[in-house]
């Protein structure tokens, strides 16, 4: 059973190897193709299998059965499966009649070519629609030098890509979404790779996580519609946001201007198991020409529940087919935007195909939010329309071409009248991974969280009133609406002049002075109104704090409640099936942290929580896919061969090295199962160490001239290049010295000390080799031998192992976080300005002293 | 002896002027050093996690950055033993050996023991010998002679190794006369950080009545305010106490069909407007009298006028320092302030504070690069005191804390070369 991050990490892997210097953005179009085309083979295979009861035989079986009932039964056949498929692919075109090419060695790439063109020819007149022109030869072109510069050439690798999903059995994958997450996967990955062209930029994850959340969560959808649709990601994160019932009656709308890529976006579509009849993708611009039109109502557009897009940022010259501000979607506006910034025409195109009820969400530049002449119009109108829900700011360098910081827009057309705008600014909130600004779960989570309870925290989010939006002359502009948070606490004259820290801000303690308002109050002792000064150090006040019963009861508390918390999903866990719905078995997870947390106001929820997703993200995903397939016992005992690459360019080939456990860390079961035997090795490393530092005690002493060592030592230790003293003995010379030295001497004694020295050393060096190899030996041959016992306690220490100290230390460092803010407060007001000079009066008064002691001689 | 004779310093005590010449020594007698252990002894699996049973392995960053709290490494007690030969105590010196190397530190009395890495050195002065304060400055004179004789032009990586080093000569006087002079050298070293405290404390003092001397949001008066004034400030828009906003606004030699100068009025673009100063340093130019009649004719500047820069930075407020002339040239613009509603050295005050800061950064547009347009100065308020010589005296009291900065820098570097002369004089 191969998991979703390991056919991913191999498809990218092959396609870097096999790419070479082609363009990634060409590339893709090959590898994504051939891949989708396997996908289609299988298909027709499987269909096949249940048409005629085969049952379980072997592929190749299978391939031969076909072969001989198309001679038997012909075009009957092929017509058979067509009408439940849409499409078939007859036996001699089949992706794994190529395989059997390539085996034999008479594969040609005209066989491929032929293939693909006849594929066209299979497709149904009736819903098949969505397949045609799929592997139209001007994005699949096997005949482009970019494949390789002769035929030749071309032929060998177009071979290894054929070769590389040779084994991959799309139909199983397809369950699960195995094999569409590999693809969107790839998409992004070449995404990435490619420069950016004319705005467009492949929406990160996380960035569609928030628009699709807040879209999936606030309504029920049965259709929706990406005007500018790309590969199709924004409705695939939907997608996988909503019940599997509404999953399946949803309706997917498309719209891409690039020929190549609309034909990934119904690949990627087909691929993640959307019916062809619940999908409208279609090839064309946009802003050229309205789509869909209401085929009830002509000249209206279709209006959707749900509208999501990522359109190309500012487009200039957008307007090429001349429209007029009387086209019905800009007439809402009653101003056209400007030739120059194609953004809010792509904006209006989506609110024009809203439905009443419905909610889209778009990203945008942030100038659309201050923009004047004609975009000012646009935002007054629909301000004053009040279809603007909510403004999020999100940090700059999300997107992997582009450093520009974007906003999410949500739209409704529903809205009370006197219903504010919601602005959140999210700016501040995302972690740097290399270059990239990335928001974590925890982000996400708080950003959708804010959204449906349209809550309003200080810093982050504000609910703007149609008034302010006035005295703001309508600029949008976030940081008018969320004042960023004061960081620094403002200075205090008489508090730098008379010394103490002012009350106000030991007031502004809100943590300590609800928590520990006693320790507070001791540590601290008023020296005039208002001000006050430390009794204690921060360390004694910390330490009182750590030991209070307060924070200690509250500690144990929270661990308990952690602890239970665990335990109930872990046992879910492990008791999972095929039937189970992952996805729902995580949020569960993720909102219940919440729960626990929002018990305690002091303690960041979404810390807590971003502990929880990581656990998924880094282990969770990839396990319980394992165990619902196979189940908990038996994965747990399951191990594979460890794969490891061994050499470079041409010798680089892939070699196993022992096993691996499927789910539990070989270290692990080492550190829980072994700890004697890691003991050991750990004594005898640490003899080792000892031996050596004796070593090089004996050879710093013999670089110090004139030393007994020095003398004894000095010709059996190497030098280094300018011929000093190095840092380790030469055994050979080691050995001719020992034999000429005089047994009685000093000079032997030390000789034969570094040599008993070195031998020991060698000597431990091998037991350690050899004990650590039959470690890694009986970790290896235990995993198949472990039993449900050590299974569940293993599993449990992997997942969970420190979940609940992490989450209890939450409470100190939010304690800490005041201490700190205490201290910084006692360090600032510490002097004063009188003091000082009190201390610079006392030392010039030295200083002159001093000085007129001293003479010129 | 005439030889020894003349090695005496320039500048003695007076009570040690008929002592004896100072006496050669080598810096192998006047302390015990000993370089941390090979990296092997010392390797990333060795380390433990820090708690009640573990001994602190000391780094070069303790020596460099001078405090011995850092801390990122730990061995067991147990393993520690064995490398008592390179344990550290309190009162000990460390230095750094690797890279940056000669940075010395006394490890204070509150410092843990601990052991030194590879890259420390640690040092025991014999203290009855060379004072302890005395002995850093001979020894870091003499890497820096080393590095100066031994480098070929970069710094030197390596510490010398012990033998060289031990043997090297160096010069001390008698011990009573050491004391004096780390008496001496040690009063300058406190002087120098008192007053580097006591200009940090005038600044923050600045903030302080930066942040007491005008209104807290939602406030008609200030938390403090001069004496006899009682009157309630105004919210005015900042456009409306200004005549005139000067702004050549894309404004260029070229443009005018001329060019740039080597000598005459400097051009102050955004770059050369500092908060509270102009700094002709940076990417200054000049316009001849030809550019300037052109550029400037009708709005010539004059002493104290607030100038401003709109973006890239955006927000340094200066007040013109003379009559000679300048041209107002990229994202920098000037006020021609209405008399009666507001003085100049006032506007320049309360522009620059940071409330008005932060009012002008939520007004700015921009990511990173935040730049503020006339049109966007429409929506900025500031507060006004009523009366012009409140005004005044609220300039008055910021220019004085101005000074007072100023005068506290150039106090400050006048100790430290006074110590570096002393350091001149008193040694040999």
């Amino acid at each position: 059973m191969i998991t979703s991050e390991e056919i991913k990490r191999r498809l990218w892997d092959g396609a870097n190897e096999l790419r070479g210097s082609m363009d990634a953005s060409r590339y893709k179009d090959y590898m994504l193709g051939l891949m989708f085309y396997k996908f289609l083979s299988d298909k027709t295979l499987e269909k096949y299998r249940s048409v005629d009861a085969l049952g379980n035989i072997t592929e190749d079986e299978l391939v031969d059965e076909y072969i001989n009932a198309k001679n038997e039964y012909g075009e009957e056949l092929e017509k058979m499966i067509q009408s439940t498929l849409g499409y078939y692919v007859s036996p001699e075109y089949l992706y794994q009649m190529w395989l059997r090419d390539i085996k034999n060695g008479d594969f040609e790439v005209q066989k491929v070519i032929d293939s693909l063109n006849n594929f066209e020819r299979t497709i149904s007149n009736a819903g098949g629609g969505d397949f045609k022109g799929i592997f139209s030869s001007s994005t699949l072109d096997l005949t482009d030098t970019a494949l390789g510069s002769n035929l030749n050439e071309r032929s060998k690798n177009i071979q290894s890509l054929i070769l590389l999903f040779a084994d991959l059995n799309m139909v199983d994958l397809q369950k699960g979404d195995i094999l569409g997450d590999a693809y969107e996967y790839l998409i992004g990955q070449f995404a990435m790779e490619s420069g950016k062209k004319a705005g467009e930029f492949y929406t990160p994850h996380q960035v569609s996580e928030v628009m699709a959340q807040i879209v999936a969560k606030t309504q029920d959808i049965t259709s929706i519609y990406d005007p500018t649709v790309g590969s199709g990601s924004l409705l695939l994160t939907v997608k996988k946001h909503l019940n599997l019932e509404d999953q399946r009656d949803l309706y997917y709308y498309g719209q891409e201007k690039n020929t190549a890529t609309y034909n990934l976006t119904r690949m990627n579509l087909l691929l993640h198991g959307v019916r062809p009849e619940k999908m409208v993708i279609k090839n064309a611009d946009t802003l050229g020409n309205d789509w869909p039109e209401d085929p009830k109502n002509p000249n209206e557009g279709v209006q959707f529940d749900a509208v999501v897009m990522n359109p190309p940022y500012s487009v200039k010259n957008w307007n090429k087919s001349g429209l007029k501000v009387s086209d019905p979607r800009f007439e809402i506006a009653g101003a056209l935007p400007p030739d120059s910034k194609g953004d809010y025409a792509f904006l209006l195109h989506g609110l024009y195909h809203l439905g009443t009820n419905g909610t889209m969400a778009i990203v945008l530049p942030h100038g659309v939010l201050f923009r004047g002449s004609s975009e000012g119009e646009i935002r007054k109108k629909l301000i004053e329309k009040n279809q603007i829900d909510a403004i999020i700011g999100l940090p700059s360098s999300l997107f992997t071409n582009t450093g520009i910081p974007v906003v999410v827009i949500i739209l409704k057309k529903n809205r009370n009248i006197t219903d504010p705008i919601l602005m959140i600014d999210a700016s501040n909130n995302f972690i740097k991974v290399g270059k990239q600004n990335v928001l974590q779960e925890k982000d996400i989570a708080q950003i959708v969280d804010v959204y449906i309870n349209k809550s309003e925290i200080k810093g982050f989010s504000h609910l703007a009133k149609r008034e302010e939006i006035l005295e703001n002359e309508y600029n949008m502009n976030i940081p008018r609406y969320v004042e960023s948070i004061e960081t620094d606490i403002p200075h205090d004259v008489d508090a730098h002049l008379y010394g103490g820290i002012p009350r106000e801000n030991i007031k502004d303690l809100k943590i300590l002075n609800e928590l520990v308002p006693n320790i507070l109050k001791e540590s601290i002792k008023e020296i005039r109104p208002g001000y006050i000064k430390l009794e204690k150090s921060i360390d004694e006040i910390t330490k009182s704090i750590d030991n209070h019963h307060i924070i200690i009861s509250m500690s144990s508390e929270l661990k308990d409640k952690v602890k239970t918390y665990i335990d109930k999903h872990y046992d879910k866990l492990r008791n999972i099936t095929g039937e189970s719905v992952l996805k729902d078995l995580e949020e569960d997870m993720l909102s219940e942290v919440k729960a626990i947390l929002n018990d305690y106001e002091y303690i960041d929820v979404y810390t807590a929580y971003q502990i929880i997703a990581e656990i998924w993200k880094n282990s969770l995903i990839r396990d319980i896919e394992l165990i619902a397939n196979e189940g908990f016992y038996n994965v747990g005992r399951q191990r594979q061969p460890n794969m490891v690459t061994k050499g470079s360019g041409k010798n680089k080939r892939e070699e196993q090295d022992g096993w691996t456990a499927s789910i539990i860390p070989n270290k692990l079961i080492a550190d829980l199962l072994y700890s004697d035997q890691l003991k050991d090795l750990d004594s005898k490393s640490s003899k080792i160490q000892e031996i050596e530092l004796e070593i090089s005690e004996l050879l710093e002493g013999a670089k110090i001239e004139d030393s007994i060592e020095n003398e004894s030592l000095a010709d059996a230790i190497k030098r280094t290049k300018e011929d000093e003293l190095g840092d380790s003995f030469d055994k050979k010379a080691l050995k001719v010295e020992l034999k000429v030295a005089d047994k009685a001497s000093k000079k032997y004694q030390l000789l034969k000390k570094v040599d008993t020295l070195l031998e020991h050393s060698a000597l431990l060096s091998n037991e350690i080799k050899n004990n650590e190899k039959d470690l890694r030996d009986s970790v290896q041959n235990r995993i198949e031998e472990l039993t449900d016992e050590e299974i569940d306690r293993l599993v449990y220490q992997k997942w969970f192992g420190q979940t609940d100290e992490k989450i209890v230390a939450l409470i100190q460092a939010s304690i800490k976080k005041e201490l700190k803010i205490l201290q910084e407060l006692n360090d600032r007001y510490f002097d004063t300005l009188d003091g000082i000079d009190k201390e610079i009066g006392n030392l010039l008064l030295d200083f002159e002293a001093l000085k007129n002691d001293l003479v010129v001689g | 002896m005439d030889q020894v004779n003349k090695l005496i310093p320039k500048r003695r005590f007076k009570e040690f002027q008929t002592s004896e010449a100072w006496e050669q020594r080598e810096f192998g007698e006047l302390a015990d050093y000993k370089k941390g252990p090979f990296g092997s002894v010392l390797k990333k699996d060795i380390f433990v996690p820090k708690s009640d049973d573990v001994v602190k392995v000391y780094e070069q960053q303790n020596a460099i950055k001078k405090d011995s709290k850092l801390e990122r490494y730990f061995i067991t007690k147990e393993y520690a033993k064995k490398l008592n030969g390179f344990e550290v105590l309190p009162g000990e010196i460390i230095i750094s050996c690797a890279g940056t190397i000669g940075e010395m530190y006394v490890l204070p009395s509150s410092a843990e023991i601990g052991i030194i890495n590879q890259a420390l050195m640690r040092v025991r002065v014999n203290e009855r010998i060379v004072d302890k304060t005395l002995f850093k400055y001979l020894f870091s004179n003499m890497i820096d002679s080393f590095s100066r004789t031994h480098s070929n032009g970069s710094a030197i990586k390596n510490i010398p190794p012990f033998a060289d080093l031990k043997p090297m000569k160096v010069r001390i006087p008698i011990i009573k006369e050491q004391h004096k002079i780390v008496v001496l050298l040690t009063n300058l070293d406190n002087l120098i950080t008192l007053h580097q405290r006591k200009l940090d404390k005038i600044k923050s003092l600045k903030k302080s009545y930066l942040s007491e001397m005008f209104p807290a949001e939602g406030e008609s008066v200030p938390k403090r305010r001069f004496t006899g004034f009682t009157e309630a400030w105004e919210q005015c828009k900042l456009l409306e106490s200004v005549d005139n906003i000067i702004d050549f606004r894309g404004r260029t030699p070229k443009k005018l069909g001329m060019d740039w100068s080597e000598t005459g009025y400097l051009a102050l673009s955004a770059l050369n407007v500092k908060n509270g100063f102009i700094d002709a340093e940076v990417d200054a130019h000049y316009g001849d009298q030809k550019l300037y009649d052109v550029w400037m004719s009708g709005n010539e500047l004059h002493q104290g006028q607030v100038l401003f820069t709109t973006e890239a930075p955006m927000g340094n407020v200066a007040q013109v320092p003379d009559n000679k002339g300048y041209i107002l040239s990229q994202r920098t613009i000037a006020f021609e302030v209405k008399k009666d509603l507001i003085t100049e050295n006032y506007l320049a005050v309360v522009l620059g504070s940071p409330k008005s800061f932060s009012a002008l950064t939520a007004l700015s547009s921009g990511g990173t690069a935040k730049g503020v347009s006339q049109k966007s100065l429409s929506g900025f308020y500031i507060s006004v005191p009523r009366e012009l010589k409140e005004q005044d005296e609220i300039a008055k009291l910021f220019m004085s804390l101005d000074n007072l900065i100023t005068l506290h820098q150039r106090k400050l570097e006048k100790l430290q070369n006074l110590k570096k002369a002393y350091l001149n004089e008193m040694f040999v």
